[in-house]
Order: C-alpha cells, then sequence, then structure tokens
C-alpha cells in the first residue's frame, strides 16, 4: 500500500483557473479554457424553471425546453435539427426545478455557427401548435410509462406529500392533468418571463479564448430582453412523521424518506453534508449502505442526499427492497437515523467523512461538461469561483461539536416523511 | 456493482481533427495485457481491469454467476479484510465500481493519480486471493435477487425486454439475461462462484486499462512488477459459445399486465458485431442506426414521429460484441395506436428506404456526427477507457479501432442497403407491451 505520497503536492487552485469574461455586450460568463481538444462545451441557463410553472399546469417549462429545439426564424423543426447536424453541433434544453438549463458542445471551428443556431433558438422559437401537440403526447407518454414504476411514485407522492402549497410539490415532467392543461400562450408567457438576460447564468470550458468566446457571446445572448425573476416563497418539508403508502402491483416496494435541512447559507451547511455522508453519501460506505444493504441484504440501492434548493433544503432518501421485507428495511432506515441521533458520529468516522468529500472534489475536474456543470451550480447558488478552493477548506474545518450540532439541527426526534410504493408487508 | 450493456460511443482517433488517440500497449509475460490512454489535462486518473468473461459464459444452470462474482470480489482477501479497501478509498475521495455484460467483466476505480499503485495492488491481490464465506455468499445473493426485482422484475418493459432477447438469441448464451434466471441465481453457492472464479480470473485472461494522468512507460514498469508478479497459472480460457441457427421465422412477444399504462414496442435483431461481420459491415449498421433513428432528422423521426404522430422512436446498433451483435428499434406509439401498427409502420419505413436509398446529404450528416460524437467522447477519460477495454475483450485490436473512422467515412450507399436486408421483418423478435385487457 503505497500512501506515501504527500496530499499537499496534489492540490491544485481550480479558482484559479476560471476567468471572469464580459462580452463587449455585457454578457458574463466564467471561463475554463483548455485547448487540449478542439471543443468547447457551455453549460447556461435561465433562474426560474418548473417552480414557476403557472398553477394548475405542471410541465409548461418542460415543454418550453423541448419546443427551443424543434425550429426557430426561418427554420422548421427539421432544418433546424439538420443545422445543428451539419456542424455536428449538440444542444439539448430541460427544464429543473429552479431553472431551464440548456447545453451546448460544439467543435471549436464550428463555434460560430453553434452560438448563431443557439441565438436563434432563444429569441425567435417557432413554437408551432402542431409542435406543442406532438410534445405533449410524447410528455404524456412519458408520465404513462412513469407511472408505472415504484420509484417515480414513491418518489412524486413525497414531493406531492411533503409540499402541499408549493410549486416544489409538483412534478417536473407535468401530469396527466396538467399537460392538457397547457396552451401556446402559457408557454410564451412562460419564455418571455425566463429567458432573459438578468435570468442568465453561463460556465464555458475548452478551446476558446476569452476574446473569442465575448463575440459569441453576444451573438447568441446579447438580444435577450431583461427582465429578473422574483425569489420563490422559502418552505420546509411537511408531514414529518407521517407515511403514504402508494399501491400498486409489484414484487417489489420503492421507499422515499425525508425531512426538512439547513438552507444553503447556513453557518452548519457544511456539518450537515458530512453528517449526511456518514449516513447515507458515499458509494459503499454509508452506515445505510452497510446495515440495509451489507448486512442484511435487504436492497440493491440506499442513499440519502441533501437537496439545496433556493426556497429550502431537503434531506431526502430511497431504497427498494422486497415487498416482504419493506416493514424491515424502512425499520433498519429509522433505526439508523436514531442512532445517529443519539450516539453521533465517532471521530474517525467523522475524519473519513471529511476526507472523502475533500479528496473527491477533485475528481469533477476530468471532463468539461462536469467542469461546466459544476461552474454554472455554482453561479446558480450566488457563488465566487473562490469557493472551488474554498469549499474543501470549509469541509476540512468541520468539527465534532460541528458534526454534533448539525445532527441535532437536522435529525431533531429523527421522525420522517416516508412514502412507498408496491404491496409492502409491514407498513 | 452494477450490470450493464455496452454503450455506443466511442472515441475516435478523428483524424484532421485532433491528433490521435496516443495509446501505447503492452503485454506481460504471464499474457497480461496492458492498455495506456494519457489524458494530462487533470490530476486523475482511472485503472480498469477487464476480464474476457462475462454472463454468456455462465455455465449452463448457473446464469448469473458472472455477474453474481462481480459483486463478490468486494468481500476481501486476507492481505485486504473487508471493507478496508473501500474505506481508503472513500479515504482519498476515490470511486470505484463493477460491470458485468455477456462478453466481459470489468473493475475500476477513479483515483487522484498518486494513487495508482495502491489501486493495482488491491485489483492484482483480489484476481487471486479472494475469500468468501458462505454467510456472505448467502446475504449478496439477496442483495442480487433485490437488484434482479428492482431492475427487471418491478418494471413491465424490463421483462419483455429480457423475453425479448431471449428470443433473438434462442441458443446463445446471450438469450439470458447478464444478471441471470432468478430460479438460477437462488442456487449459486460459494462453490459455484469459487470454480468460476478460478478458472476465469487469471492474469492472461486480463487486459489493465489505465487512463488519464499517467506515464505509459511507468504504468508498464509498475504493472510489471505488481501484476506481473502472477504466476500464469493457465491459459487464457477458450470462448466457444454456442451458436444460434439461422433465423426464418418472425416471432412476435406480448406482456399485458396490469401495472402497464403506456404501450411500447421494442423490436430486436441478431445482426453481425465489429468481430463477426464481413470488413465494413459493422460500420455500416452504425451508419444506418443513425439514418433510421439516431436523432431528430432521422427517417423514423420524420415518418413516424412528424408524419404518425408516434411519441418516440429509436434505433440503435451495439455492434462491440464478441459473437452476434444487437440491432434495437424502440417505440412508444401515439395514444389509441397498437405496439404492432407501430411495428408495421417501421417495417414500411423500412421498405421506403431499401427503395428509395438515401439522400447523400442524409449519409454525409450522419457521418459527420458519428465521427464528432467519438471526437467528443475524447473529453472523458472513463469512456476511453471504456471504448478500449470493451473493444478489446470483444476480440478487436488497436488497429481495428484505429481504422474506424476511415471504415465509417467508407460506407457506401450499397452496404446501407445491404444492412437493411438484416432488419427484415422475418429476421426479427418485436415485442408489445400492452396495458391489461
Amino acid at each position: 500500500m503505497n500512501l506515501s505520497v504527500d496530499p499537499a503536492a496534489m492540490v491544485r487552485s481550480y479558482a484559479d483557473r476560471v476567468q471572469r469574461v464580459t462580452s463587449p455586450g455585457g454578457v458574463s460568463a466564467w471561463l475554463f479554457e483548455d485547448h487540449t481538444l478542439p471543443i468547447l462545451s457551455m453549460g447556461f441557463g435561465f433562474r426560474g424553471g418548473a417552480a414557476r410553472d403557472p398553477a394548475g399546469k405542471a410541465g409548461t417549462a418542460r415543454m418550453l425546453a423541448d419546443l427551443l429545439t424543434e425550429g426557430a426564424s426561418n427554420l422548421d423543426g427539421s432544418a433546424f435539427r439538420r443545422a445543428l447536424g451539419d456542424s455536428a453541433v449538440q444542444l439539448s434544453f430541460s427544464a429543473q426545478t429552479e431553472s431551464l438549463r440548456g447545453s451546448l458542445r460544439t467543435l471549436a471551428r464550428n463555434a460560430n455557427q453553434a452560438f448563431h443556431l443557439l441565438g436563434l433558438s432563444l429569441r425567435d422559437p417557432l413554437l408551432t401548435q402542431t409542435d406543442q401537440d406532438r410534445i405533449r403526447d410524447a410528455a404524456c407518454a412519458q408520465v404513462r410509462s412513469a407511472q408505472a414504476q415504484t420509484d417515480h411514485v414513491a418518489m412524486t407522492a413525497l414531493f406531492a406529500q411533503g409540499f402541499p402549497d408549493h410549486p416544489y410539490g409538483r412534478p417536473t415532467g407535468g401530469d396527466l392533468t396538467s399537460l392538457p392543461a397547457i396552451t401556446r400562450t402559457d408557454i410564451v408567457a412562460l419564455k418571455e418571463t425566463l429567458l432573459t438576460r438578468d435570468n442568465l447564468e453561463i460556465a464555458v470550458v475548452g478551446a476558446v479564448s476569452a476574446d473569442a468566446l465575448g463575440q459569441l457571446l453576444d451573438s447568441a445572448f446579447v438580444e435577450l430582453p431583461g427582465g429578473a425573476m422574483p425569489p420563490l416563497p422559502s418552505c420546509a418539508l411537511a408531514h414529518v412523521g407521517e407515511r403514504f403508502v402508494m399501491s400498486m402491483p409489484s414484487p417489489q416496494t420503492a421507499i422515499y424518506f425525508g425531512r426538512p435541512g439547513l438552507p444553503r447559507a447556513d453557518e452548519d451547511a457544511m456539518a450537515s453534508v458530512v453528517v449526511n455522508h456518514c449516513l447515507g453519501g458515499g458509494a459503499f460506505s454509508s452506515r445505510l449502505f452497510r446495515e440495509v444493504r451489507e448486512a442484511r441484504g435487504l436492497c440493491y440501492s440506499v442513499w440519502s442526499i441533501l437537496r439545496f434548493n433556493d426556497g429550502g433544503t431537503t434531506f431526502l432518501g430511497a431504497t427498494a427492497t422486497p415487498n416482504e421485507r419493506a416493514g424491515e428495511a424502512l425499520g433498519v432506515i429509522q433505526g439508523e437515523v436514531a442512532r445517529l441521533v443519539q450516539e453521533g458520529v465517532g471521530a474517525d468516522e467523522l475524519e473519513a467523512a471529511k476526507s472523502y468529500l475533500t479528496g473527491s472534489y477533485g475528481l469533477n475536474f476530468d471532463t468539461s461538461r462536469s467542469i461546466a456543470n459544476l461552474l454554472l451550480g455554482l453561479k446558480f447558488d450566488g457563488r465566487d469561483p473562490s469557493w472551488l478552493d474554498e469549499r474543501n477548506r470549509r469541509i476540512a474545518a468541520v468539527t465534532e461539536a460541528d458534526a454534533a450540532r448539525a445532527i441535532e439541527r437536522l435529525f431533531g426526534d429523527g421522525a420522517l416523511l416516508v412514502t412507498a410504493a408496491g404491496e409492502p408487508a409491514g407498513l | 456493482m452494477t450490470q450493464s450493456l455496452t454503450r455506443q460511443t466511442r472515441p475516435s482517433p478523428a483524424q484532421g481533427e485532433a491528433d490521435p488517440v496516443a495509446v501505447a500497449t503492452r503485454r506481460l509475460e504471464n499474457g497480461m495485457d496492458i492498455v495506456v490512454i494519457p489524458d494530462r489535462r487533470s490530476p486523475i486518473v482511472t485503472h480498469m481491469v477487464w476480464y474476457r468473461n462475462g454472463a454468456a459464459e455462465d455455465p449452463m444452470g448457473q446464469s448469473g454467476i458472472a455477474h453474481f462474482l462481480e459483486h463478490l470480489m468486494f468481500k476481501g482477501t486476507e492481505r485486504y479484510p473487508p471493507r478496508q479497501f473501500s474505506d481508503r478509498l472513500a479515504a482519498i475521495g476515490g470511486q470505484e465500481n463493477a460491470f458485468t455484460s455477456h462478453d466481459f467483466t470489468a473493475y475500476f476505480q477513479r483515483v487522484p493519480a498518486p494513487y495508482l499503485t495502491m489501486c493495482m495492488e488491491y485489483e492484482a491481490d483480489r484476481m487471486t486471493n479472494l475469500v468468501l464465506s458462505d454467510a456472505v455468499v448467502a446475504s449478496e445473493r439477496d442483495v442480487v435477487l433485490a437488484e434482479r426485482g428492482m431492475s427487471c422484475e418491478a418494471d413491465p418493459a424490463g421483462l419483455l425486454e429480457e423475453a425479448v432477447q431471449a428470443a433473438a438469441f434462442p441458443a446463445h448464451p446471450s438469450g439470458r439475461p447478464v444478471i441471470g434466471w432468478r430460479h438460477e441465481i437462488e442456487a449459486l453457492g460459494r462453490a459455484e462462484a469459487l470454480a468460476y472464479y478460478r478458472r476465469y480470473y487469471t492474469p492472461s485472461n486480463a487486459i489493465l486499462v489505465v487512463a488519464g494522468d499517467a506515464d505509459p512507460e511507468a504504468v508498464f514498469d509498475m504493472a510489471a512488477r505488481i501484476y506481473g508478479a502472477k504466476a500464469a497459472a493457465v491459459a487464457a480460457p477458450l470462448r466457444g459459445r454456442v451458436q444460434d441457427p439461422p433465423v426464418r421465422t418472425h416471432r412476435a412477444i406480448t406482456l399485458r399486465d396490469a401495472q402497464v399504462q403506456q404501450p411500447l414496442l421494442q423490436r430486436l435483431h441478431a445482426v453481425p458485431s465489429s468481430r463477426t461481420g464481413a470488413p465494413g459491415e459493422a460500420e455500416a449498421l452504425e451508419v444506418l442506426a443513425f439514418l433510421l433513428g439516431g436523432d431528430e432528422t432521422s427517417l423514423f423521426h420524420e415518418r413516424l414521429v412528424r408524419g404518425l404522430g408516434c411519441t418516440s422512436i429509436h434505433a440503435v446498433y451495439w455492434g462491440t460484441a464478441y459473437d452476434q451483435a444487437s440491432f434495437h428499434i424502440h417505440g412508444t406509439p401515439a395514444a389509441g395506436i397498437a405496439p404492432d401498427v407501430l411495428d408495421r409502420a417501421v417495417d414500411g419505413a423500412l421498405l421506403a428506404a431499401q427503395t428509395d436509398g438515401f439522400a447523400a446529404e442524409d449519409i454525409a450528416r450522419a457521418k459527420t456526427q458519428i465521427v464528432a460524437r467519438a471526437l467528443y467522447a475524447r473529453d472523458s477519460q472513463v469512456q476511453l477507457a471504456e471504448w478500449y477495454g470493451m473493444s478489446l475483450c470483444c476480440g478487436l485490436s488497436i488497429a481495428d479501432l484505429d481504422a474506424w473512422q476511415d471504415t465509417i467515412e467508407a460506407v457506401t450507399p450499397e452496404a446501407l442497403g445491404h444492412a437493411l436486408r438484416m432488419l427484415d421483418r422475418q429476421t426479427g423478435v418485436s415485442g408489445y407491451l400492452l396495458e391489461a385487457a
């Protein structure tokens, strides 16, 4: 075992690699320049997203995202797609809870054409009724397929029960009631409030200089209108301590569980990340993995995460287990949460978790897309590039006292909101 | 610890666009092959060991043993008691996992570059020194059964896919699921696992792939010291799989299930692979899949989505296989249209392609995108490592991979016509997923 390498020799400043670029027209972006390969990846997004769907019309942002590559200006859907393909440009959009995100990948030599086509799709998408109807049918088909899956049903139920009066409770992709209610007027209205320069964040990685990028940014984004989304109301997961079983024919039961988490800006947020890692993070090392899977063979997959949203944070976890062992699996999960609350984490476990979280951060830097996504996430979180270095310092600084306080604040009495889908025994 | 299918995206030499992938190869005296793919952009390295055996080598009656053993390989050795390596890896923020297909089993770690040695020492040790107890085997068997429940049995589309695969490969072991049939998994024990392990886990059956921040000569030296110490116990096992007879009948498989709310079409043709096909055949099938259902400009998309109102349709050719490969056509019909009606519409589109051919600009666009995807894939050291590892496990050579881009660009309309005839209805299996009557 060779562990004699000095870890300090490994540390590189990633923050120093990030350039803040402002185009001649005033569009700003972060650039991670690398000319090893003649390609360019851009992650970008508009603050807003599915949480801004009109009431009763969940799925509007998702339909808008799907329609943005279905033709623009004088190019119908087929012609627009052929133009992308002729230049090997990969362009896609997706609606997330709090943003509408886009991903662009192009050969460096085709960057002008790539940004030109992107600009058309953002400024002047066709949004035809025919395409809308087709996209809606496809969305409904996806919902119907997903409704046959216990994992999807249990997850959807967790958000619906946990956020009954907040946009977080609605499915990003819409449902069979909301999708048919969406009109072209809804989609156009959302486009006009969402696709603005004030809502825009951009991160670029690859073979482009800051000057060249400025020109490209202007060709795609400078003509977008202004206007910023107001912040979402804050909220916390409700019905903690209750269980909801969605009965459906299946040999397996999917179980989701959750509690409110600490806000992103909370001084204990990093400690809560470390504590969650001990409970259900990572791959093969967490308490849940060891107790639910390794020691008892109750499942293939079990995990927990902290979902940091602008309106609040949610602790969220899941597993899937044979129906007849569902009660046992949930009992072990609740037992592990209770044990964490009662016993806390030991010094060794805390150090191991911190060591994993700091060491694994660098693995995000292996592909252009991964780097672009990481940078874009920081921009949406309102961070500075210095966070790329600061984040590990914050994790390393978490003490046993911090962890104990985070456990108390995150898990309190250990009660969970639980949803299950399948034909579970013992729930 | 997942099963996975071979993936389509491949990194390419991308001539004219970028320098060729600088791959260095070596073979140790004990027969272990080494491939090093330097990528110095970040101080990260991917370490993989591939074994030239997968689910298609599972003995009769023991389907799932390759995948089960993949799980058991994480249970420790005398030198590395259970969890010890995983804990050390976690302490440096490294990642590890493994996957099994019909043609290979692979183990990998992603770590900061200085820890390559640590990964090699562990992987070399568990190549021959695995320690298994009956209790550990029994508990992990439950995990695999839960995995099968989650990935297949709880999902009607997964059950149909399994049945379609079984029909498309009636005698060849690719007809059995990688994870195994439930009743056979239930009978797998310690003795079966160890017998399989001793037969296949040898240096001469293994390929080391290192991608990322590493110097080839240093990797060769390190591997010679660590893996080279393994005795060349036996020659690599021969891969003599039972082959299927020629197919002359269409087969339709129907699954009606109360859980289903959205009908689906899953069509599968067994076709030549990169290894079994005549020169250029696999590449023609790859271009054909793109032209038929690779993106939103494809023939199926124009005719069946924009035209018929079908909600989605894709054609995928997985050409990296040791024996015959799979050509999939998956579609979601519009509301009120049955999957068999969509299936007939697919045949109509195939006939039109056969009669009219493809436009020259469509062929050129497909080739441009296939080649560019391969260049984009070079952005990922993991994808590079996977592509080289799986290709070598499926009997291809580095020279085959080097020639790939030229062969794609040389695909002719005649070769596409020849490939189209392999999708004749009479040679395929059509799976229909239906709502309960």
